[in-house]
């Protein structure tokens, strides 16, 4: 079938090597190989959240691939790349499943680069909050509306507008909206079982 | 000993008391006792200056809806145990998307008694980062292993199309009292039998609280019969005295005995529920087996599981598993039933579940996948028919495999073929088969819905087919050539 040619990284006999930090995430019960549909978007979004926060963030999603071992799941940028553009949203789509231990690679990814960066998002957070209350508008505070732009562009450039999911998301207020709800699921992220729960969480409604 | 343990982050902060169980703190040199009984429970949120406060009930209900809000928040999928109005008495309910409803409600009638029916309810709103915070209390609870170590951290994706399970749970809650009536009856039929070794230690914690006498090693099968009076009595007098809002009144705290809950209750067998559940309970084992060191050789316990997939009960199924017990995640896994509704008459499914000396979890049916072959509706045996279908279907398996297969087993199924050669229905038959089922030609070739088999009236025939690696196909009919 087509597609088995982009499994190969993940064949039983390299199964004894994998990271201990991936047995922390226990394998959902779902058919086949690959994730579902709304586990890529949400993983792919996540990760363009924290390149948004970080202006290196995508350089150091390689670097904590190294540091924590998982450089035989995300070899290199072409990869990752590869990998993220799964996101059934993105302009690149590419048809080729997400494997569970890829996806389990770029969640723990993720979670370590937010824990970096818990500081910045509690503080966004509760900026954004007095903002929302004292109905200021989110521009005037410029930390974040750093942060909102860059994800707007960030958004704009890679996702295809013509995606049904997308209708919804044409104007700057609600990618500001979807912008600040991926900022709070960061901070979710950051916590002493962040990582176990956000990797649950993606399964919510796709097991049986 | 009274002991208390304090999470404390920016937005909240959570207390509990409680005390030490005596008779297990023989160590004095341990520098940080176990708090093993719940006393109360307190948690403060930034804002509020009134807290909310109760005792075990009131925690594990908080601890629960917490956790499945949370889980919420992050999927945006509905989580039914974060607002389960009927048992529970903390809720968490989303305004919207920062702003989240915590409502608590006390058992206890406020004020004057004889009116009886006035229950206190307090609502607390809470910001995103406030919610994190209660979150991250919790969870640092959960981290603290000597902090009421039988309430761990369980995680699972709510069910596609959770509302038909709650419905069922619904259901079953009206004849769980019928259920216990039973079950006393089979209780006393299972005093005859022999009862399982008991670790010595065990004993001991009979003196803890209320839900630790739910514990199934607790209970010995012979004194049960005996203790299912005296344990809510006892209850009673617990909680008057550490003022906990509610006692449980159906929990069925004795009742854990794998041999009694299958006696009374109805086998699951259905192989796709066992299938699903298999995959459950090991998930549950594998993520709570933390330290796979220790175990001098392979042990094997028969578990019960209930439908949702939470583990009810076990048994030791050699001598060394009894003795090995506490290297197991199983008794920290145990589903409570004395937190949620009585389980007393849920269908159960067996399992055989073997933890090997080498650190590998084996979890499979006890039974086997026995009934795969029930439902099958009407059946094709005519010979040349058989032997037609059998030619076409293996045809056009050929035809449409592909020689790019990673799987390094063979891949078995059953496959049901209608009159004119499409196919009406599969099954995997092993573990491999069920993850490569994508590898194999049948996806392609079958167009339905494979849910409702039972329902086709058309008789169809049955095949064993079989894909070797390499993408060789082998049709065999199920039963044979007659």
């Amino acid at each position: 079938m087509n597609v088995s040619a982009p499994l190969t990284p993940f064949n039983s006999p390299a199964e004894q090597d994998l990271p201990m930090i991936l047995d922390t995430l226990p394998d959902p019960a779902i058919e086949g190989q690959g994730c579902p549909r709304r586990t890529r978007q949400q993983i792919d979004l996540i990760l363009l959240a924290i390149e948004a926060l970080d202006l290196g963030g995508s350089e150091a999603i390689l670097a904590f691939a190294q540091e924590l071992d998982l450089k035989g799941i995300i070899k290199d940028r072409v990869n990752l790349w590869r990998m993220r553009s799964t996101n059934p949203l993105r302009r690149a789509n590419i048809r080729r499943p997400l494997t569970i231990m890829e996806a389990k690679a770029l969640v723990v990814i993720s979670c370590y680069l937010a824990r970096r960066l818990t500081v910045v998002i509690r503080q966004l957070l509760m900026i954004n909050q007095q903002m929302v209350e004292k109905q200021i508008p989110l521009e005037q505070n410029l930390r974040l509306s750093n942060y909102l732009e860059r994800f707007r562009a960030h958004f704009r450039s890679r996702m295809n507008k013509r995606r049904s999911g997308l209708m919804a998301l044409n104007s700057d207020d609600k990618l500001n909206e979807l912008a600040v709800n991926l900022l709070a699921q960061l901070l979710f992220c950051t916590g002493t079982a962040g990582m176990q729960r956000f990797w649950i969480s993606l399964f919510d409604g796709e097991v049986e | 000993m009274n002991i208390q343990r304090k999470y404390s982050l920016p937005n909240c902060t959570l207390l509990l008391e409680g005390l030490s169980d005596a008779s297990k703190t023989t160590q004095f040199q341990e520098m940080r006792p176990e708090l093993s009984i719940l006393v109360n429970a307190e948690c403060t949120l930034s804002g509020y200056t009134q807290s909310i406060a109760g005792g075990r009930e009131f925690f594990e209900s908080l601890v629960r809806a917490v956790s499945a809000y949370a889980q919420e928040f992050l999927s945006n999928i509905s989580n039914p145990q974060a607002h389960n109005s009927e048992s529970e008495l903390v809720q968490l309910e989303k305004v919207n998307p920062n702003r989240h409803k915590l409502s608590v409600r006390s058992d206890i009638p406020q004020g004057d008694l004889n009116n009886g029916g006035a229950k206190q309810k307090i609502e607390i709103n809470l910001n995103s980062v406030q919610l994190f915070d209660l979150v991250e209390a919790v969870d640092q609870f959960f981290a603290d292993t000597q902090t009421l170590p039988e309430l761990t951290l369980e995680l699972q994706p709510v069910a596609r199309g959770h509302s038909a399970v709650s419905g069922a749970l619904l259901e079953q809650a009206v004849p769980a009292g019928v259920g216990f009536a039973g079950l006393a009856a089979a209780a006393i039929a299972f005093n005859l039998m022999p009862a399982p070794e008991i670790e010595p230690a065990e004993a001991q914690k009979k003196v803890d609280e209320t839900t630790q006498s739910v514990n199934p090693e607790v209970q010995p099968t012979t004194s049960s019969n005996n203790q299912v009076q005296p344990t809510p009595t006892a209850n009673n007098t617990a909680n008057s005295s550490v003022a906990t809002p509610t006692q449980s009144p159906s929990s069925p705290s004795t009742v854990r005995d794998l041999e009694k809950l299958i006696g009374s209750a109805p086998a699951i067998k259905n192989s796709s529920r066992l299938r699903k559940l298999n995959s459950q309970v090991y998930s549950q084992l594998n993520q709570a087996w933390q330290n796979r060191q220790g175990l001098e050789s392979d042990i094997v316990y028969r578990i019960g599981a209930a439908g949702d997939g939470a583990i009810i009960g076990y048994k030791a199924e050699n001598q060394t598993a009894n003795a090995a017990i506490e290297k197991t995640p199983l008794p920290k896994v145990l589903y409570n039933p004395a937190s949620s509704s009585a389980i007393a008459n849920e269908p159960i499914a067996q399992f055989k579940v073997v933890f090997r000396r080498t650190g590998v979890l084996e979890v499979s049916p006890w039974l086997g996948y026995v009934n795969k072959s029930d439902n099958l509706g009407t059946n094709i045996t005519e010979q040349s028919a058989l032997s037609n279908l059998n030619q076409k279907l293996s045809a056009s398996l050929n035809q449409n495999a592909s020689g790019d297969t990673t799987y390094k087993e063979s891949l078995k199924y059953r496959v049901a073929v209608k009159q004119n050669g499409t196919i009406a229905d599969y099954e995997p038959l092993n573990k491999e088969a069920f993850q490569n089922f994508r590898q194999t030609p049948i996806p392609k070739l079958f167009q339905g819905d494979n849910t409702n088999n039972t329902e086709t009236q058309e008789p169809l025939a049955q095949f064993q087919v079989e894909f070797q690696p390499g993408g060789k196909v082998e049709v065999t009919p199920w039963q044979g050539y007659r």
